[in-house]
């Protein structure tokens, strides 16, 4: 399967980067760990007459804590380096987990997160944690730079709220608080390397009575973009989360979500699965926090 | 259109290092298969999923039909053509011949070279270890199980290695060949 031929640019500084980005205008894309833009290369989607490969410039595959305690990817970092990390496992471990489940180790040793991110890709498992986590990303531009949380990123199917000339350039993932648990859970019945039916993850934390005073909940797989379950959230909001009140608020995400029947279950399927893996979240986010918590659904 | 500009492209290929002279948009699998002649890299569903053309990029195990030839510039590719030392095939390759690991071998050497990268990473896998780490290795005849046996058998035979490595010099032929012979046993 050959590729179209394009010109291959290589700026070894941001500076570079930003006017060739500004002299090829959309008739570039960029190349980070390209497992997603190969294939719509591949498959026509794209058809670009210049790639911009990324990989040359120099400091954006850091994975560090910043001044703020929160955890910085550079966009450059790899999937596989980001769940292999001492910091990660230790301080965020749900979001090594939750890489663990993306696609395949060679698929993960390619991919970087910034590209993941840039993508836009609905189905994809990062979005729905990081969303959970209140995540941002920091982007730059020849003008300056932006922090854009995650839960503005995603615009359409496959679009992203970045403007032309700007580049994504580091995530950043704000510290767990105490009594918090966060998790991802991928429900993928045909093989652990597809992309889920549907994926769901959960943020809560608790305050000493054991009521829920924060809770962000992300979904993968449901609508066009990957997307917060909002009236699920505002139904959870401050409440002492039981069982029937978890289950009676997850059926609210009904109206939130537009999910589309293809080979990995009917739209009504995953109707009935996103409310499912919604209450399984919630609930092991729940356990994590240390609360006695709803039971099993 | 003007013919784009072929580049320069340096790379170690299994311990040798070549120059060679691509165009940007030839993928990494094409230049090992048409370009080096190492053509036990196979092609399968072209877009990264059934494992057919898995290569280790400095140690990483990585789809070379997702990868552009000129991005492997200044780095160490290792194809199943490069496990074999001094004739004597990889203790994993011994292991997949010895356990029956292969029917029609389509998949072999990407699922050898996925098992060199597990097996790098985590010299002691559980077998639920051993499915994740070729969870992208799709092989259509073997159902998998004979597989499995195969690393775990790779297991023992790399730890049999090492343990001769270290200790006193032990002949390598006749312990090599009486480790297969017992992990064929502990197969079946």
């Amino acid at each position: 399967m050959a590729l179209w031929p394009f010109d291959y640019l290589e700026p070894t500084s941001p500076e570079e980067c930003f006017a060739l980005m500004a002299e090829h205008g959309s008739e570039a894309k960029l190349l980070a760990g390209g497992t997603a833009l190969m294939q719509f290369l591949k498959q026509g989607l794209a058809r670009p007459r210049a790639l911009i490969n990324l990989k040359r410039l120099p400091g954006l595959g850091g994975i560090e804590v910043g001044p703020e305690g929160a955890l910085r990817l550079g966009a450059l970092a790899t999937h596989r380096r980001i769940e292999d990390a001492p910091l990660v496992r230790e301080r965020w471990p749900m979001l090594a987990e939750m890489l663990q489940l993306v696609a395949s180790p060679r698929i993960r040793n390619m991919a970087t997160i910034g590209g993941n991110l840039c993508h836009g890709d609905a189905n994809e498992d990062p979005p729905p944690l990081l969303l959970a986590l209140d995540a941002s990303v920091r982007v730059i531009s020849r003008v300056g730079e932006r922090l854009l949380p995650v839960d503005g990123l995603f615009t359409d199917f496959y679009e992203t709220a970045l403007k032309p000339g700007e580049l994504l350039a580091e995530v950043r993932v704000p510290p767990l608080p105490p009594r918090s648990g966060a998790v991802y859970l991928k429900f993928a019945p045909k093989s652990r390397q597809d992309f889920a039916t549907v994926g769901a993850a959960a943020f809560v934390r608790l305050a000493d009575a054991g009521r829920c005073v924060e809770l962000r909940l992300g979904l993968a797989g449901v609508a066009p973009t990957p997307v917060r379950a909002r009236k699920v959230e505002a139904a959870l909001q401050g409440q002492l989360l039981s069982e029937p009140l978890v289950r009676e608020a997850a059926a609210l995400v009904e109206d939130e979500i537009d999910p589309v029947g293809d080979i990995r279950g009917s739209a009504g399927y995953k109707r009935e699965m996103a409310k499912l893996f919604l209450r399984r979240a919630v609930a092991e986010a729940l356990r994590r926090a240390g609360a006695a918590g709803p039971g099993p659904t | 259109m003007s013919p784009r500009q072929k580049r320069q492209l340096s790379l170690e290929v299994n311990g040798e290092p070549y120059e060679l002279l691509v165009e940007p948009h030839w993928l990494l699998v094409d230049v090992l298969r048409d370009q080096l002649h190492l053509t036990g890299t196979k092609i399968g569903c072209g877009i990264g999923v059934c494992g057919a053309c898995t290569v280790l990029v400095d140690g990483q195990a990585v789809s070379s039909c997702l990868a552009l030839a000129v991005d492997a510039h200044g780095k160490a590719v290792t194809t199943i053509e490069g496990l074999a030392r001094e004739g004597r095939l990889h203790p994993i390759q011994q292991a997949f011949i010895a356990c029956g690991g292969f029917q029609c071998g389509f998949c072999t050497p990407g699922m050898i070279m996925g098992a060199k990268e597990l097996l790098d990473r985590n010299p002691a896998p559980t077998e639920e270890e051993i499915r994740a780490g070729l969870s992208g290795n799709l092989c259509r005849c073997t159902g998998y199980v004979k597989i499995i046996e195969s690393v775990q058998v790779a297991v023992r035979l790399l730890q049999e290695e090492m343990a001769g490595e270290a200790g006193a010099p032990v002949s390598p032929g006749p312990g090599r060949h009486a480790a297969v012979g017992s992990g064929q046993g502990g197969a079946r």
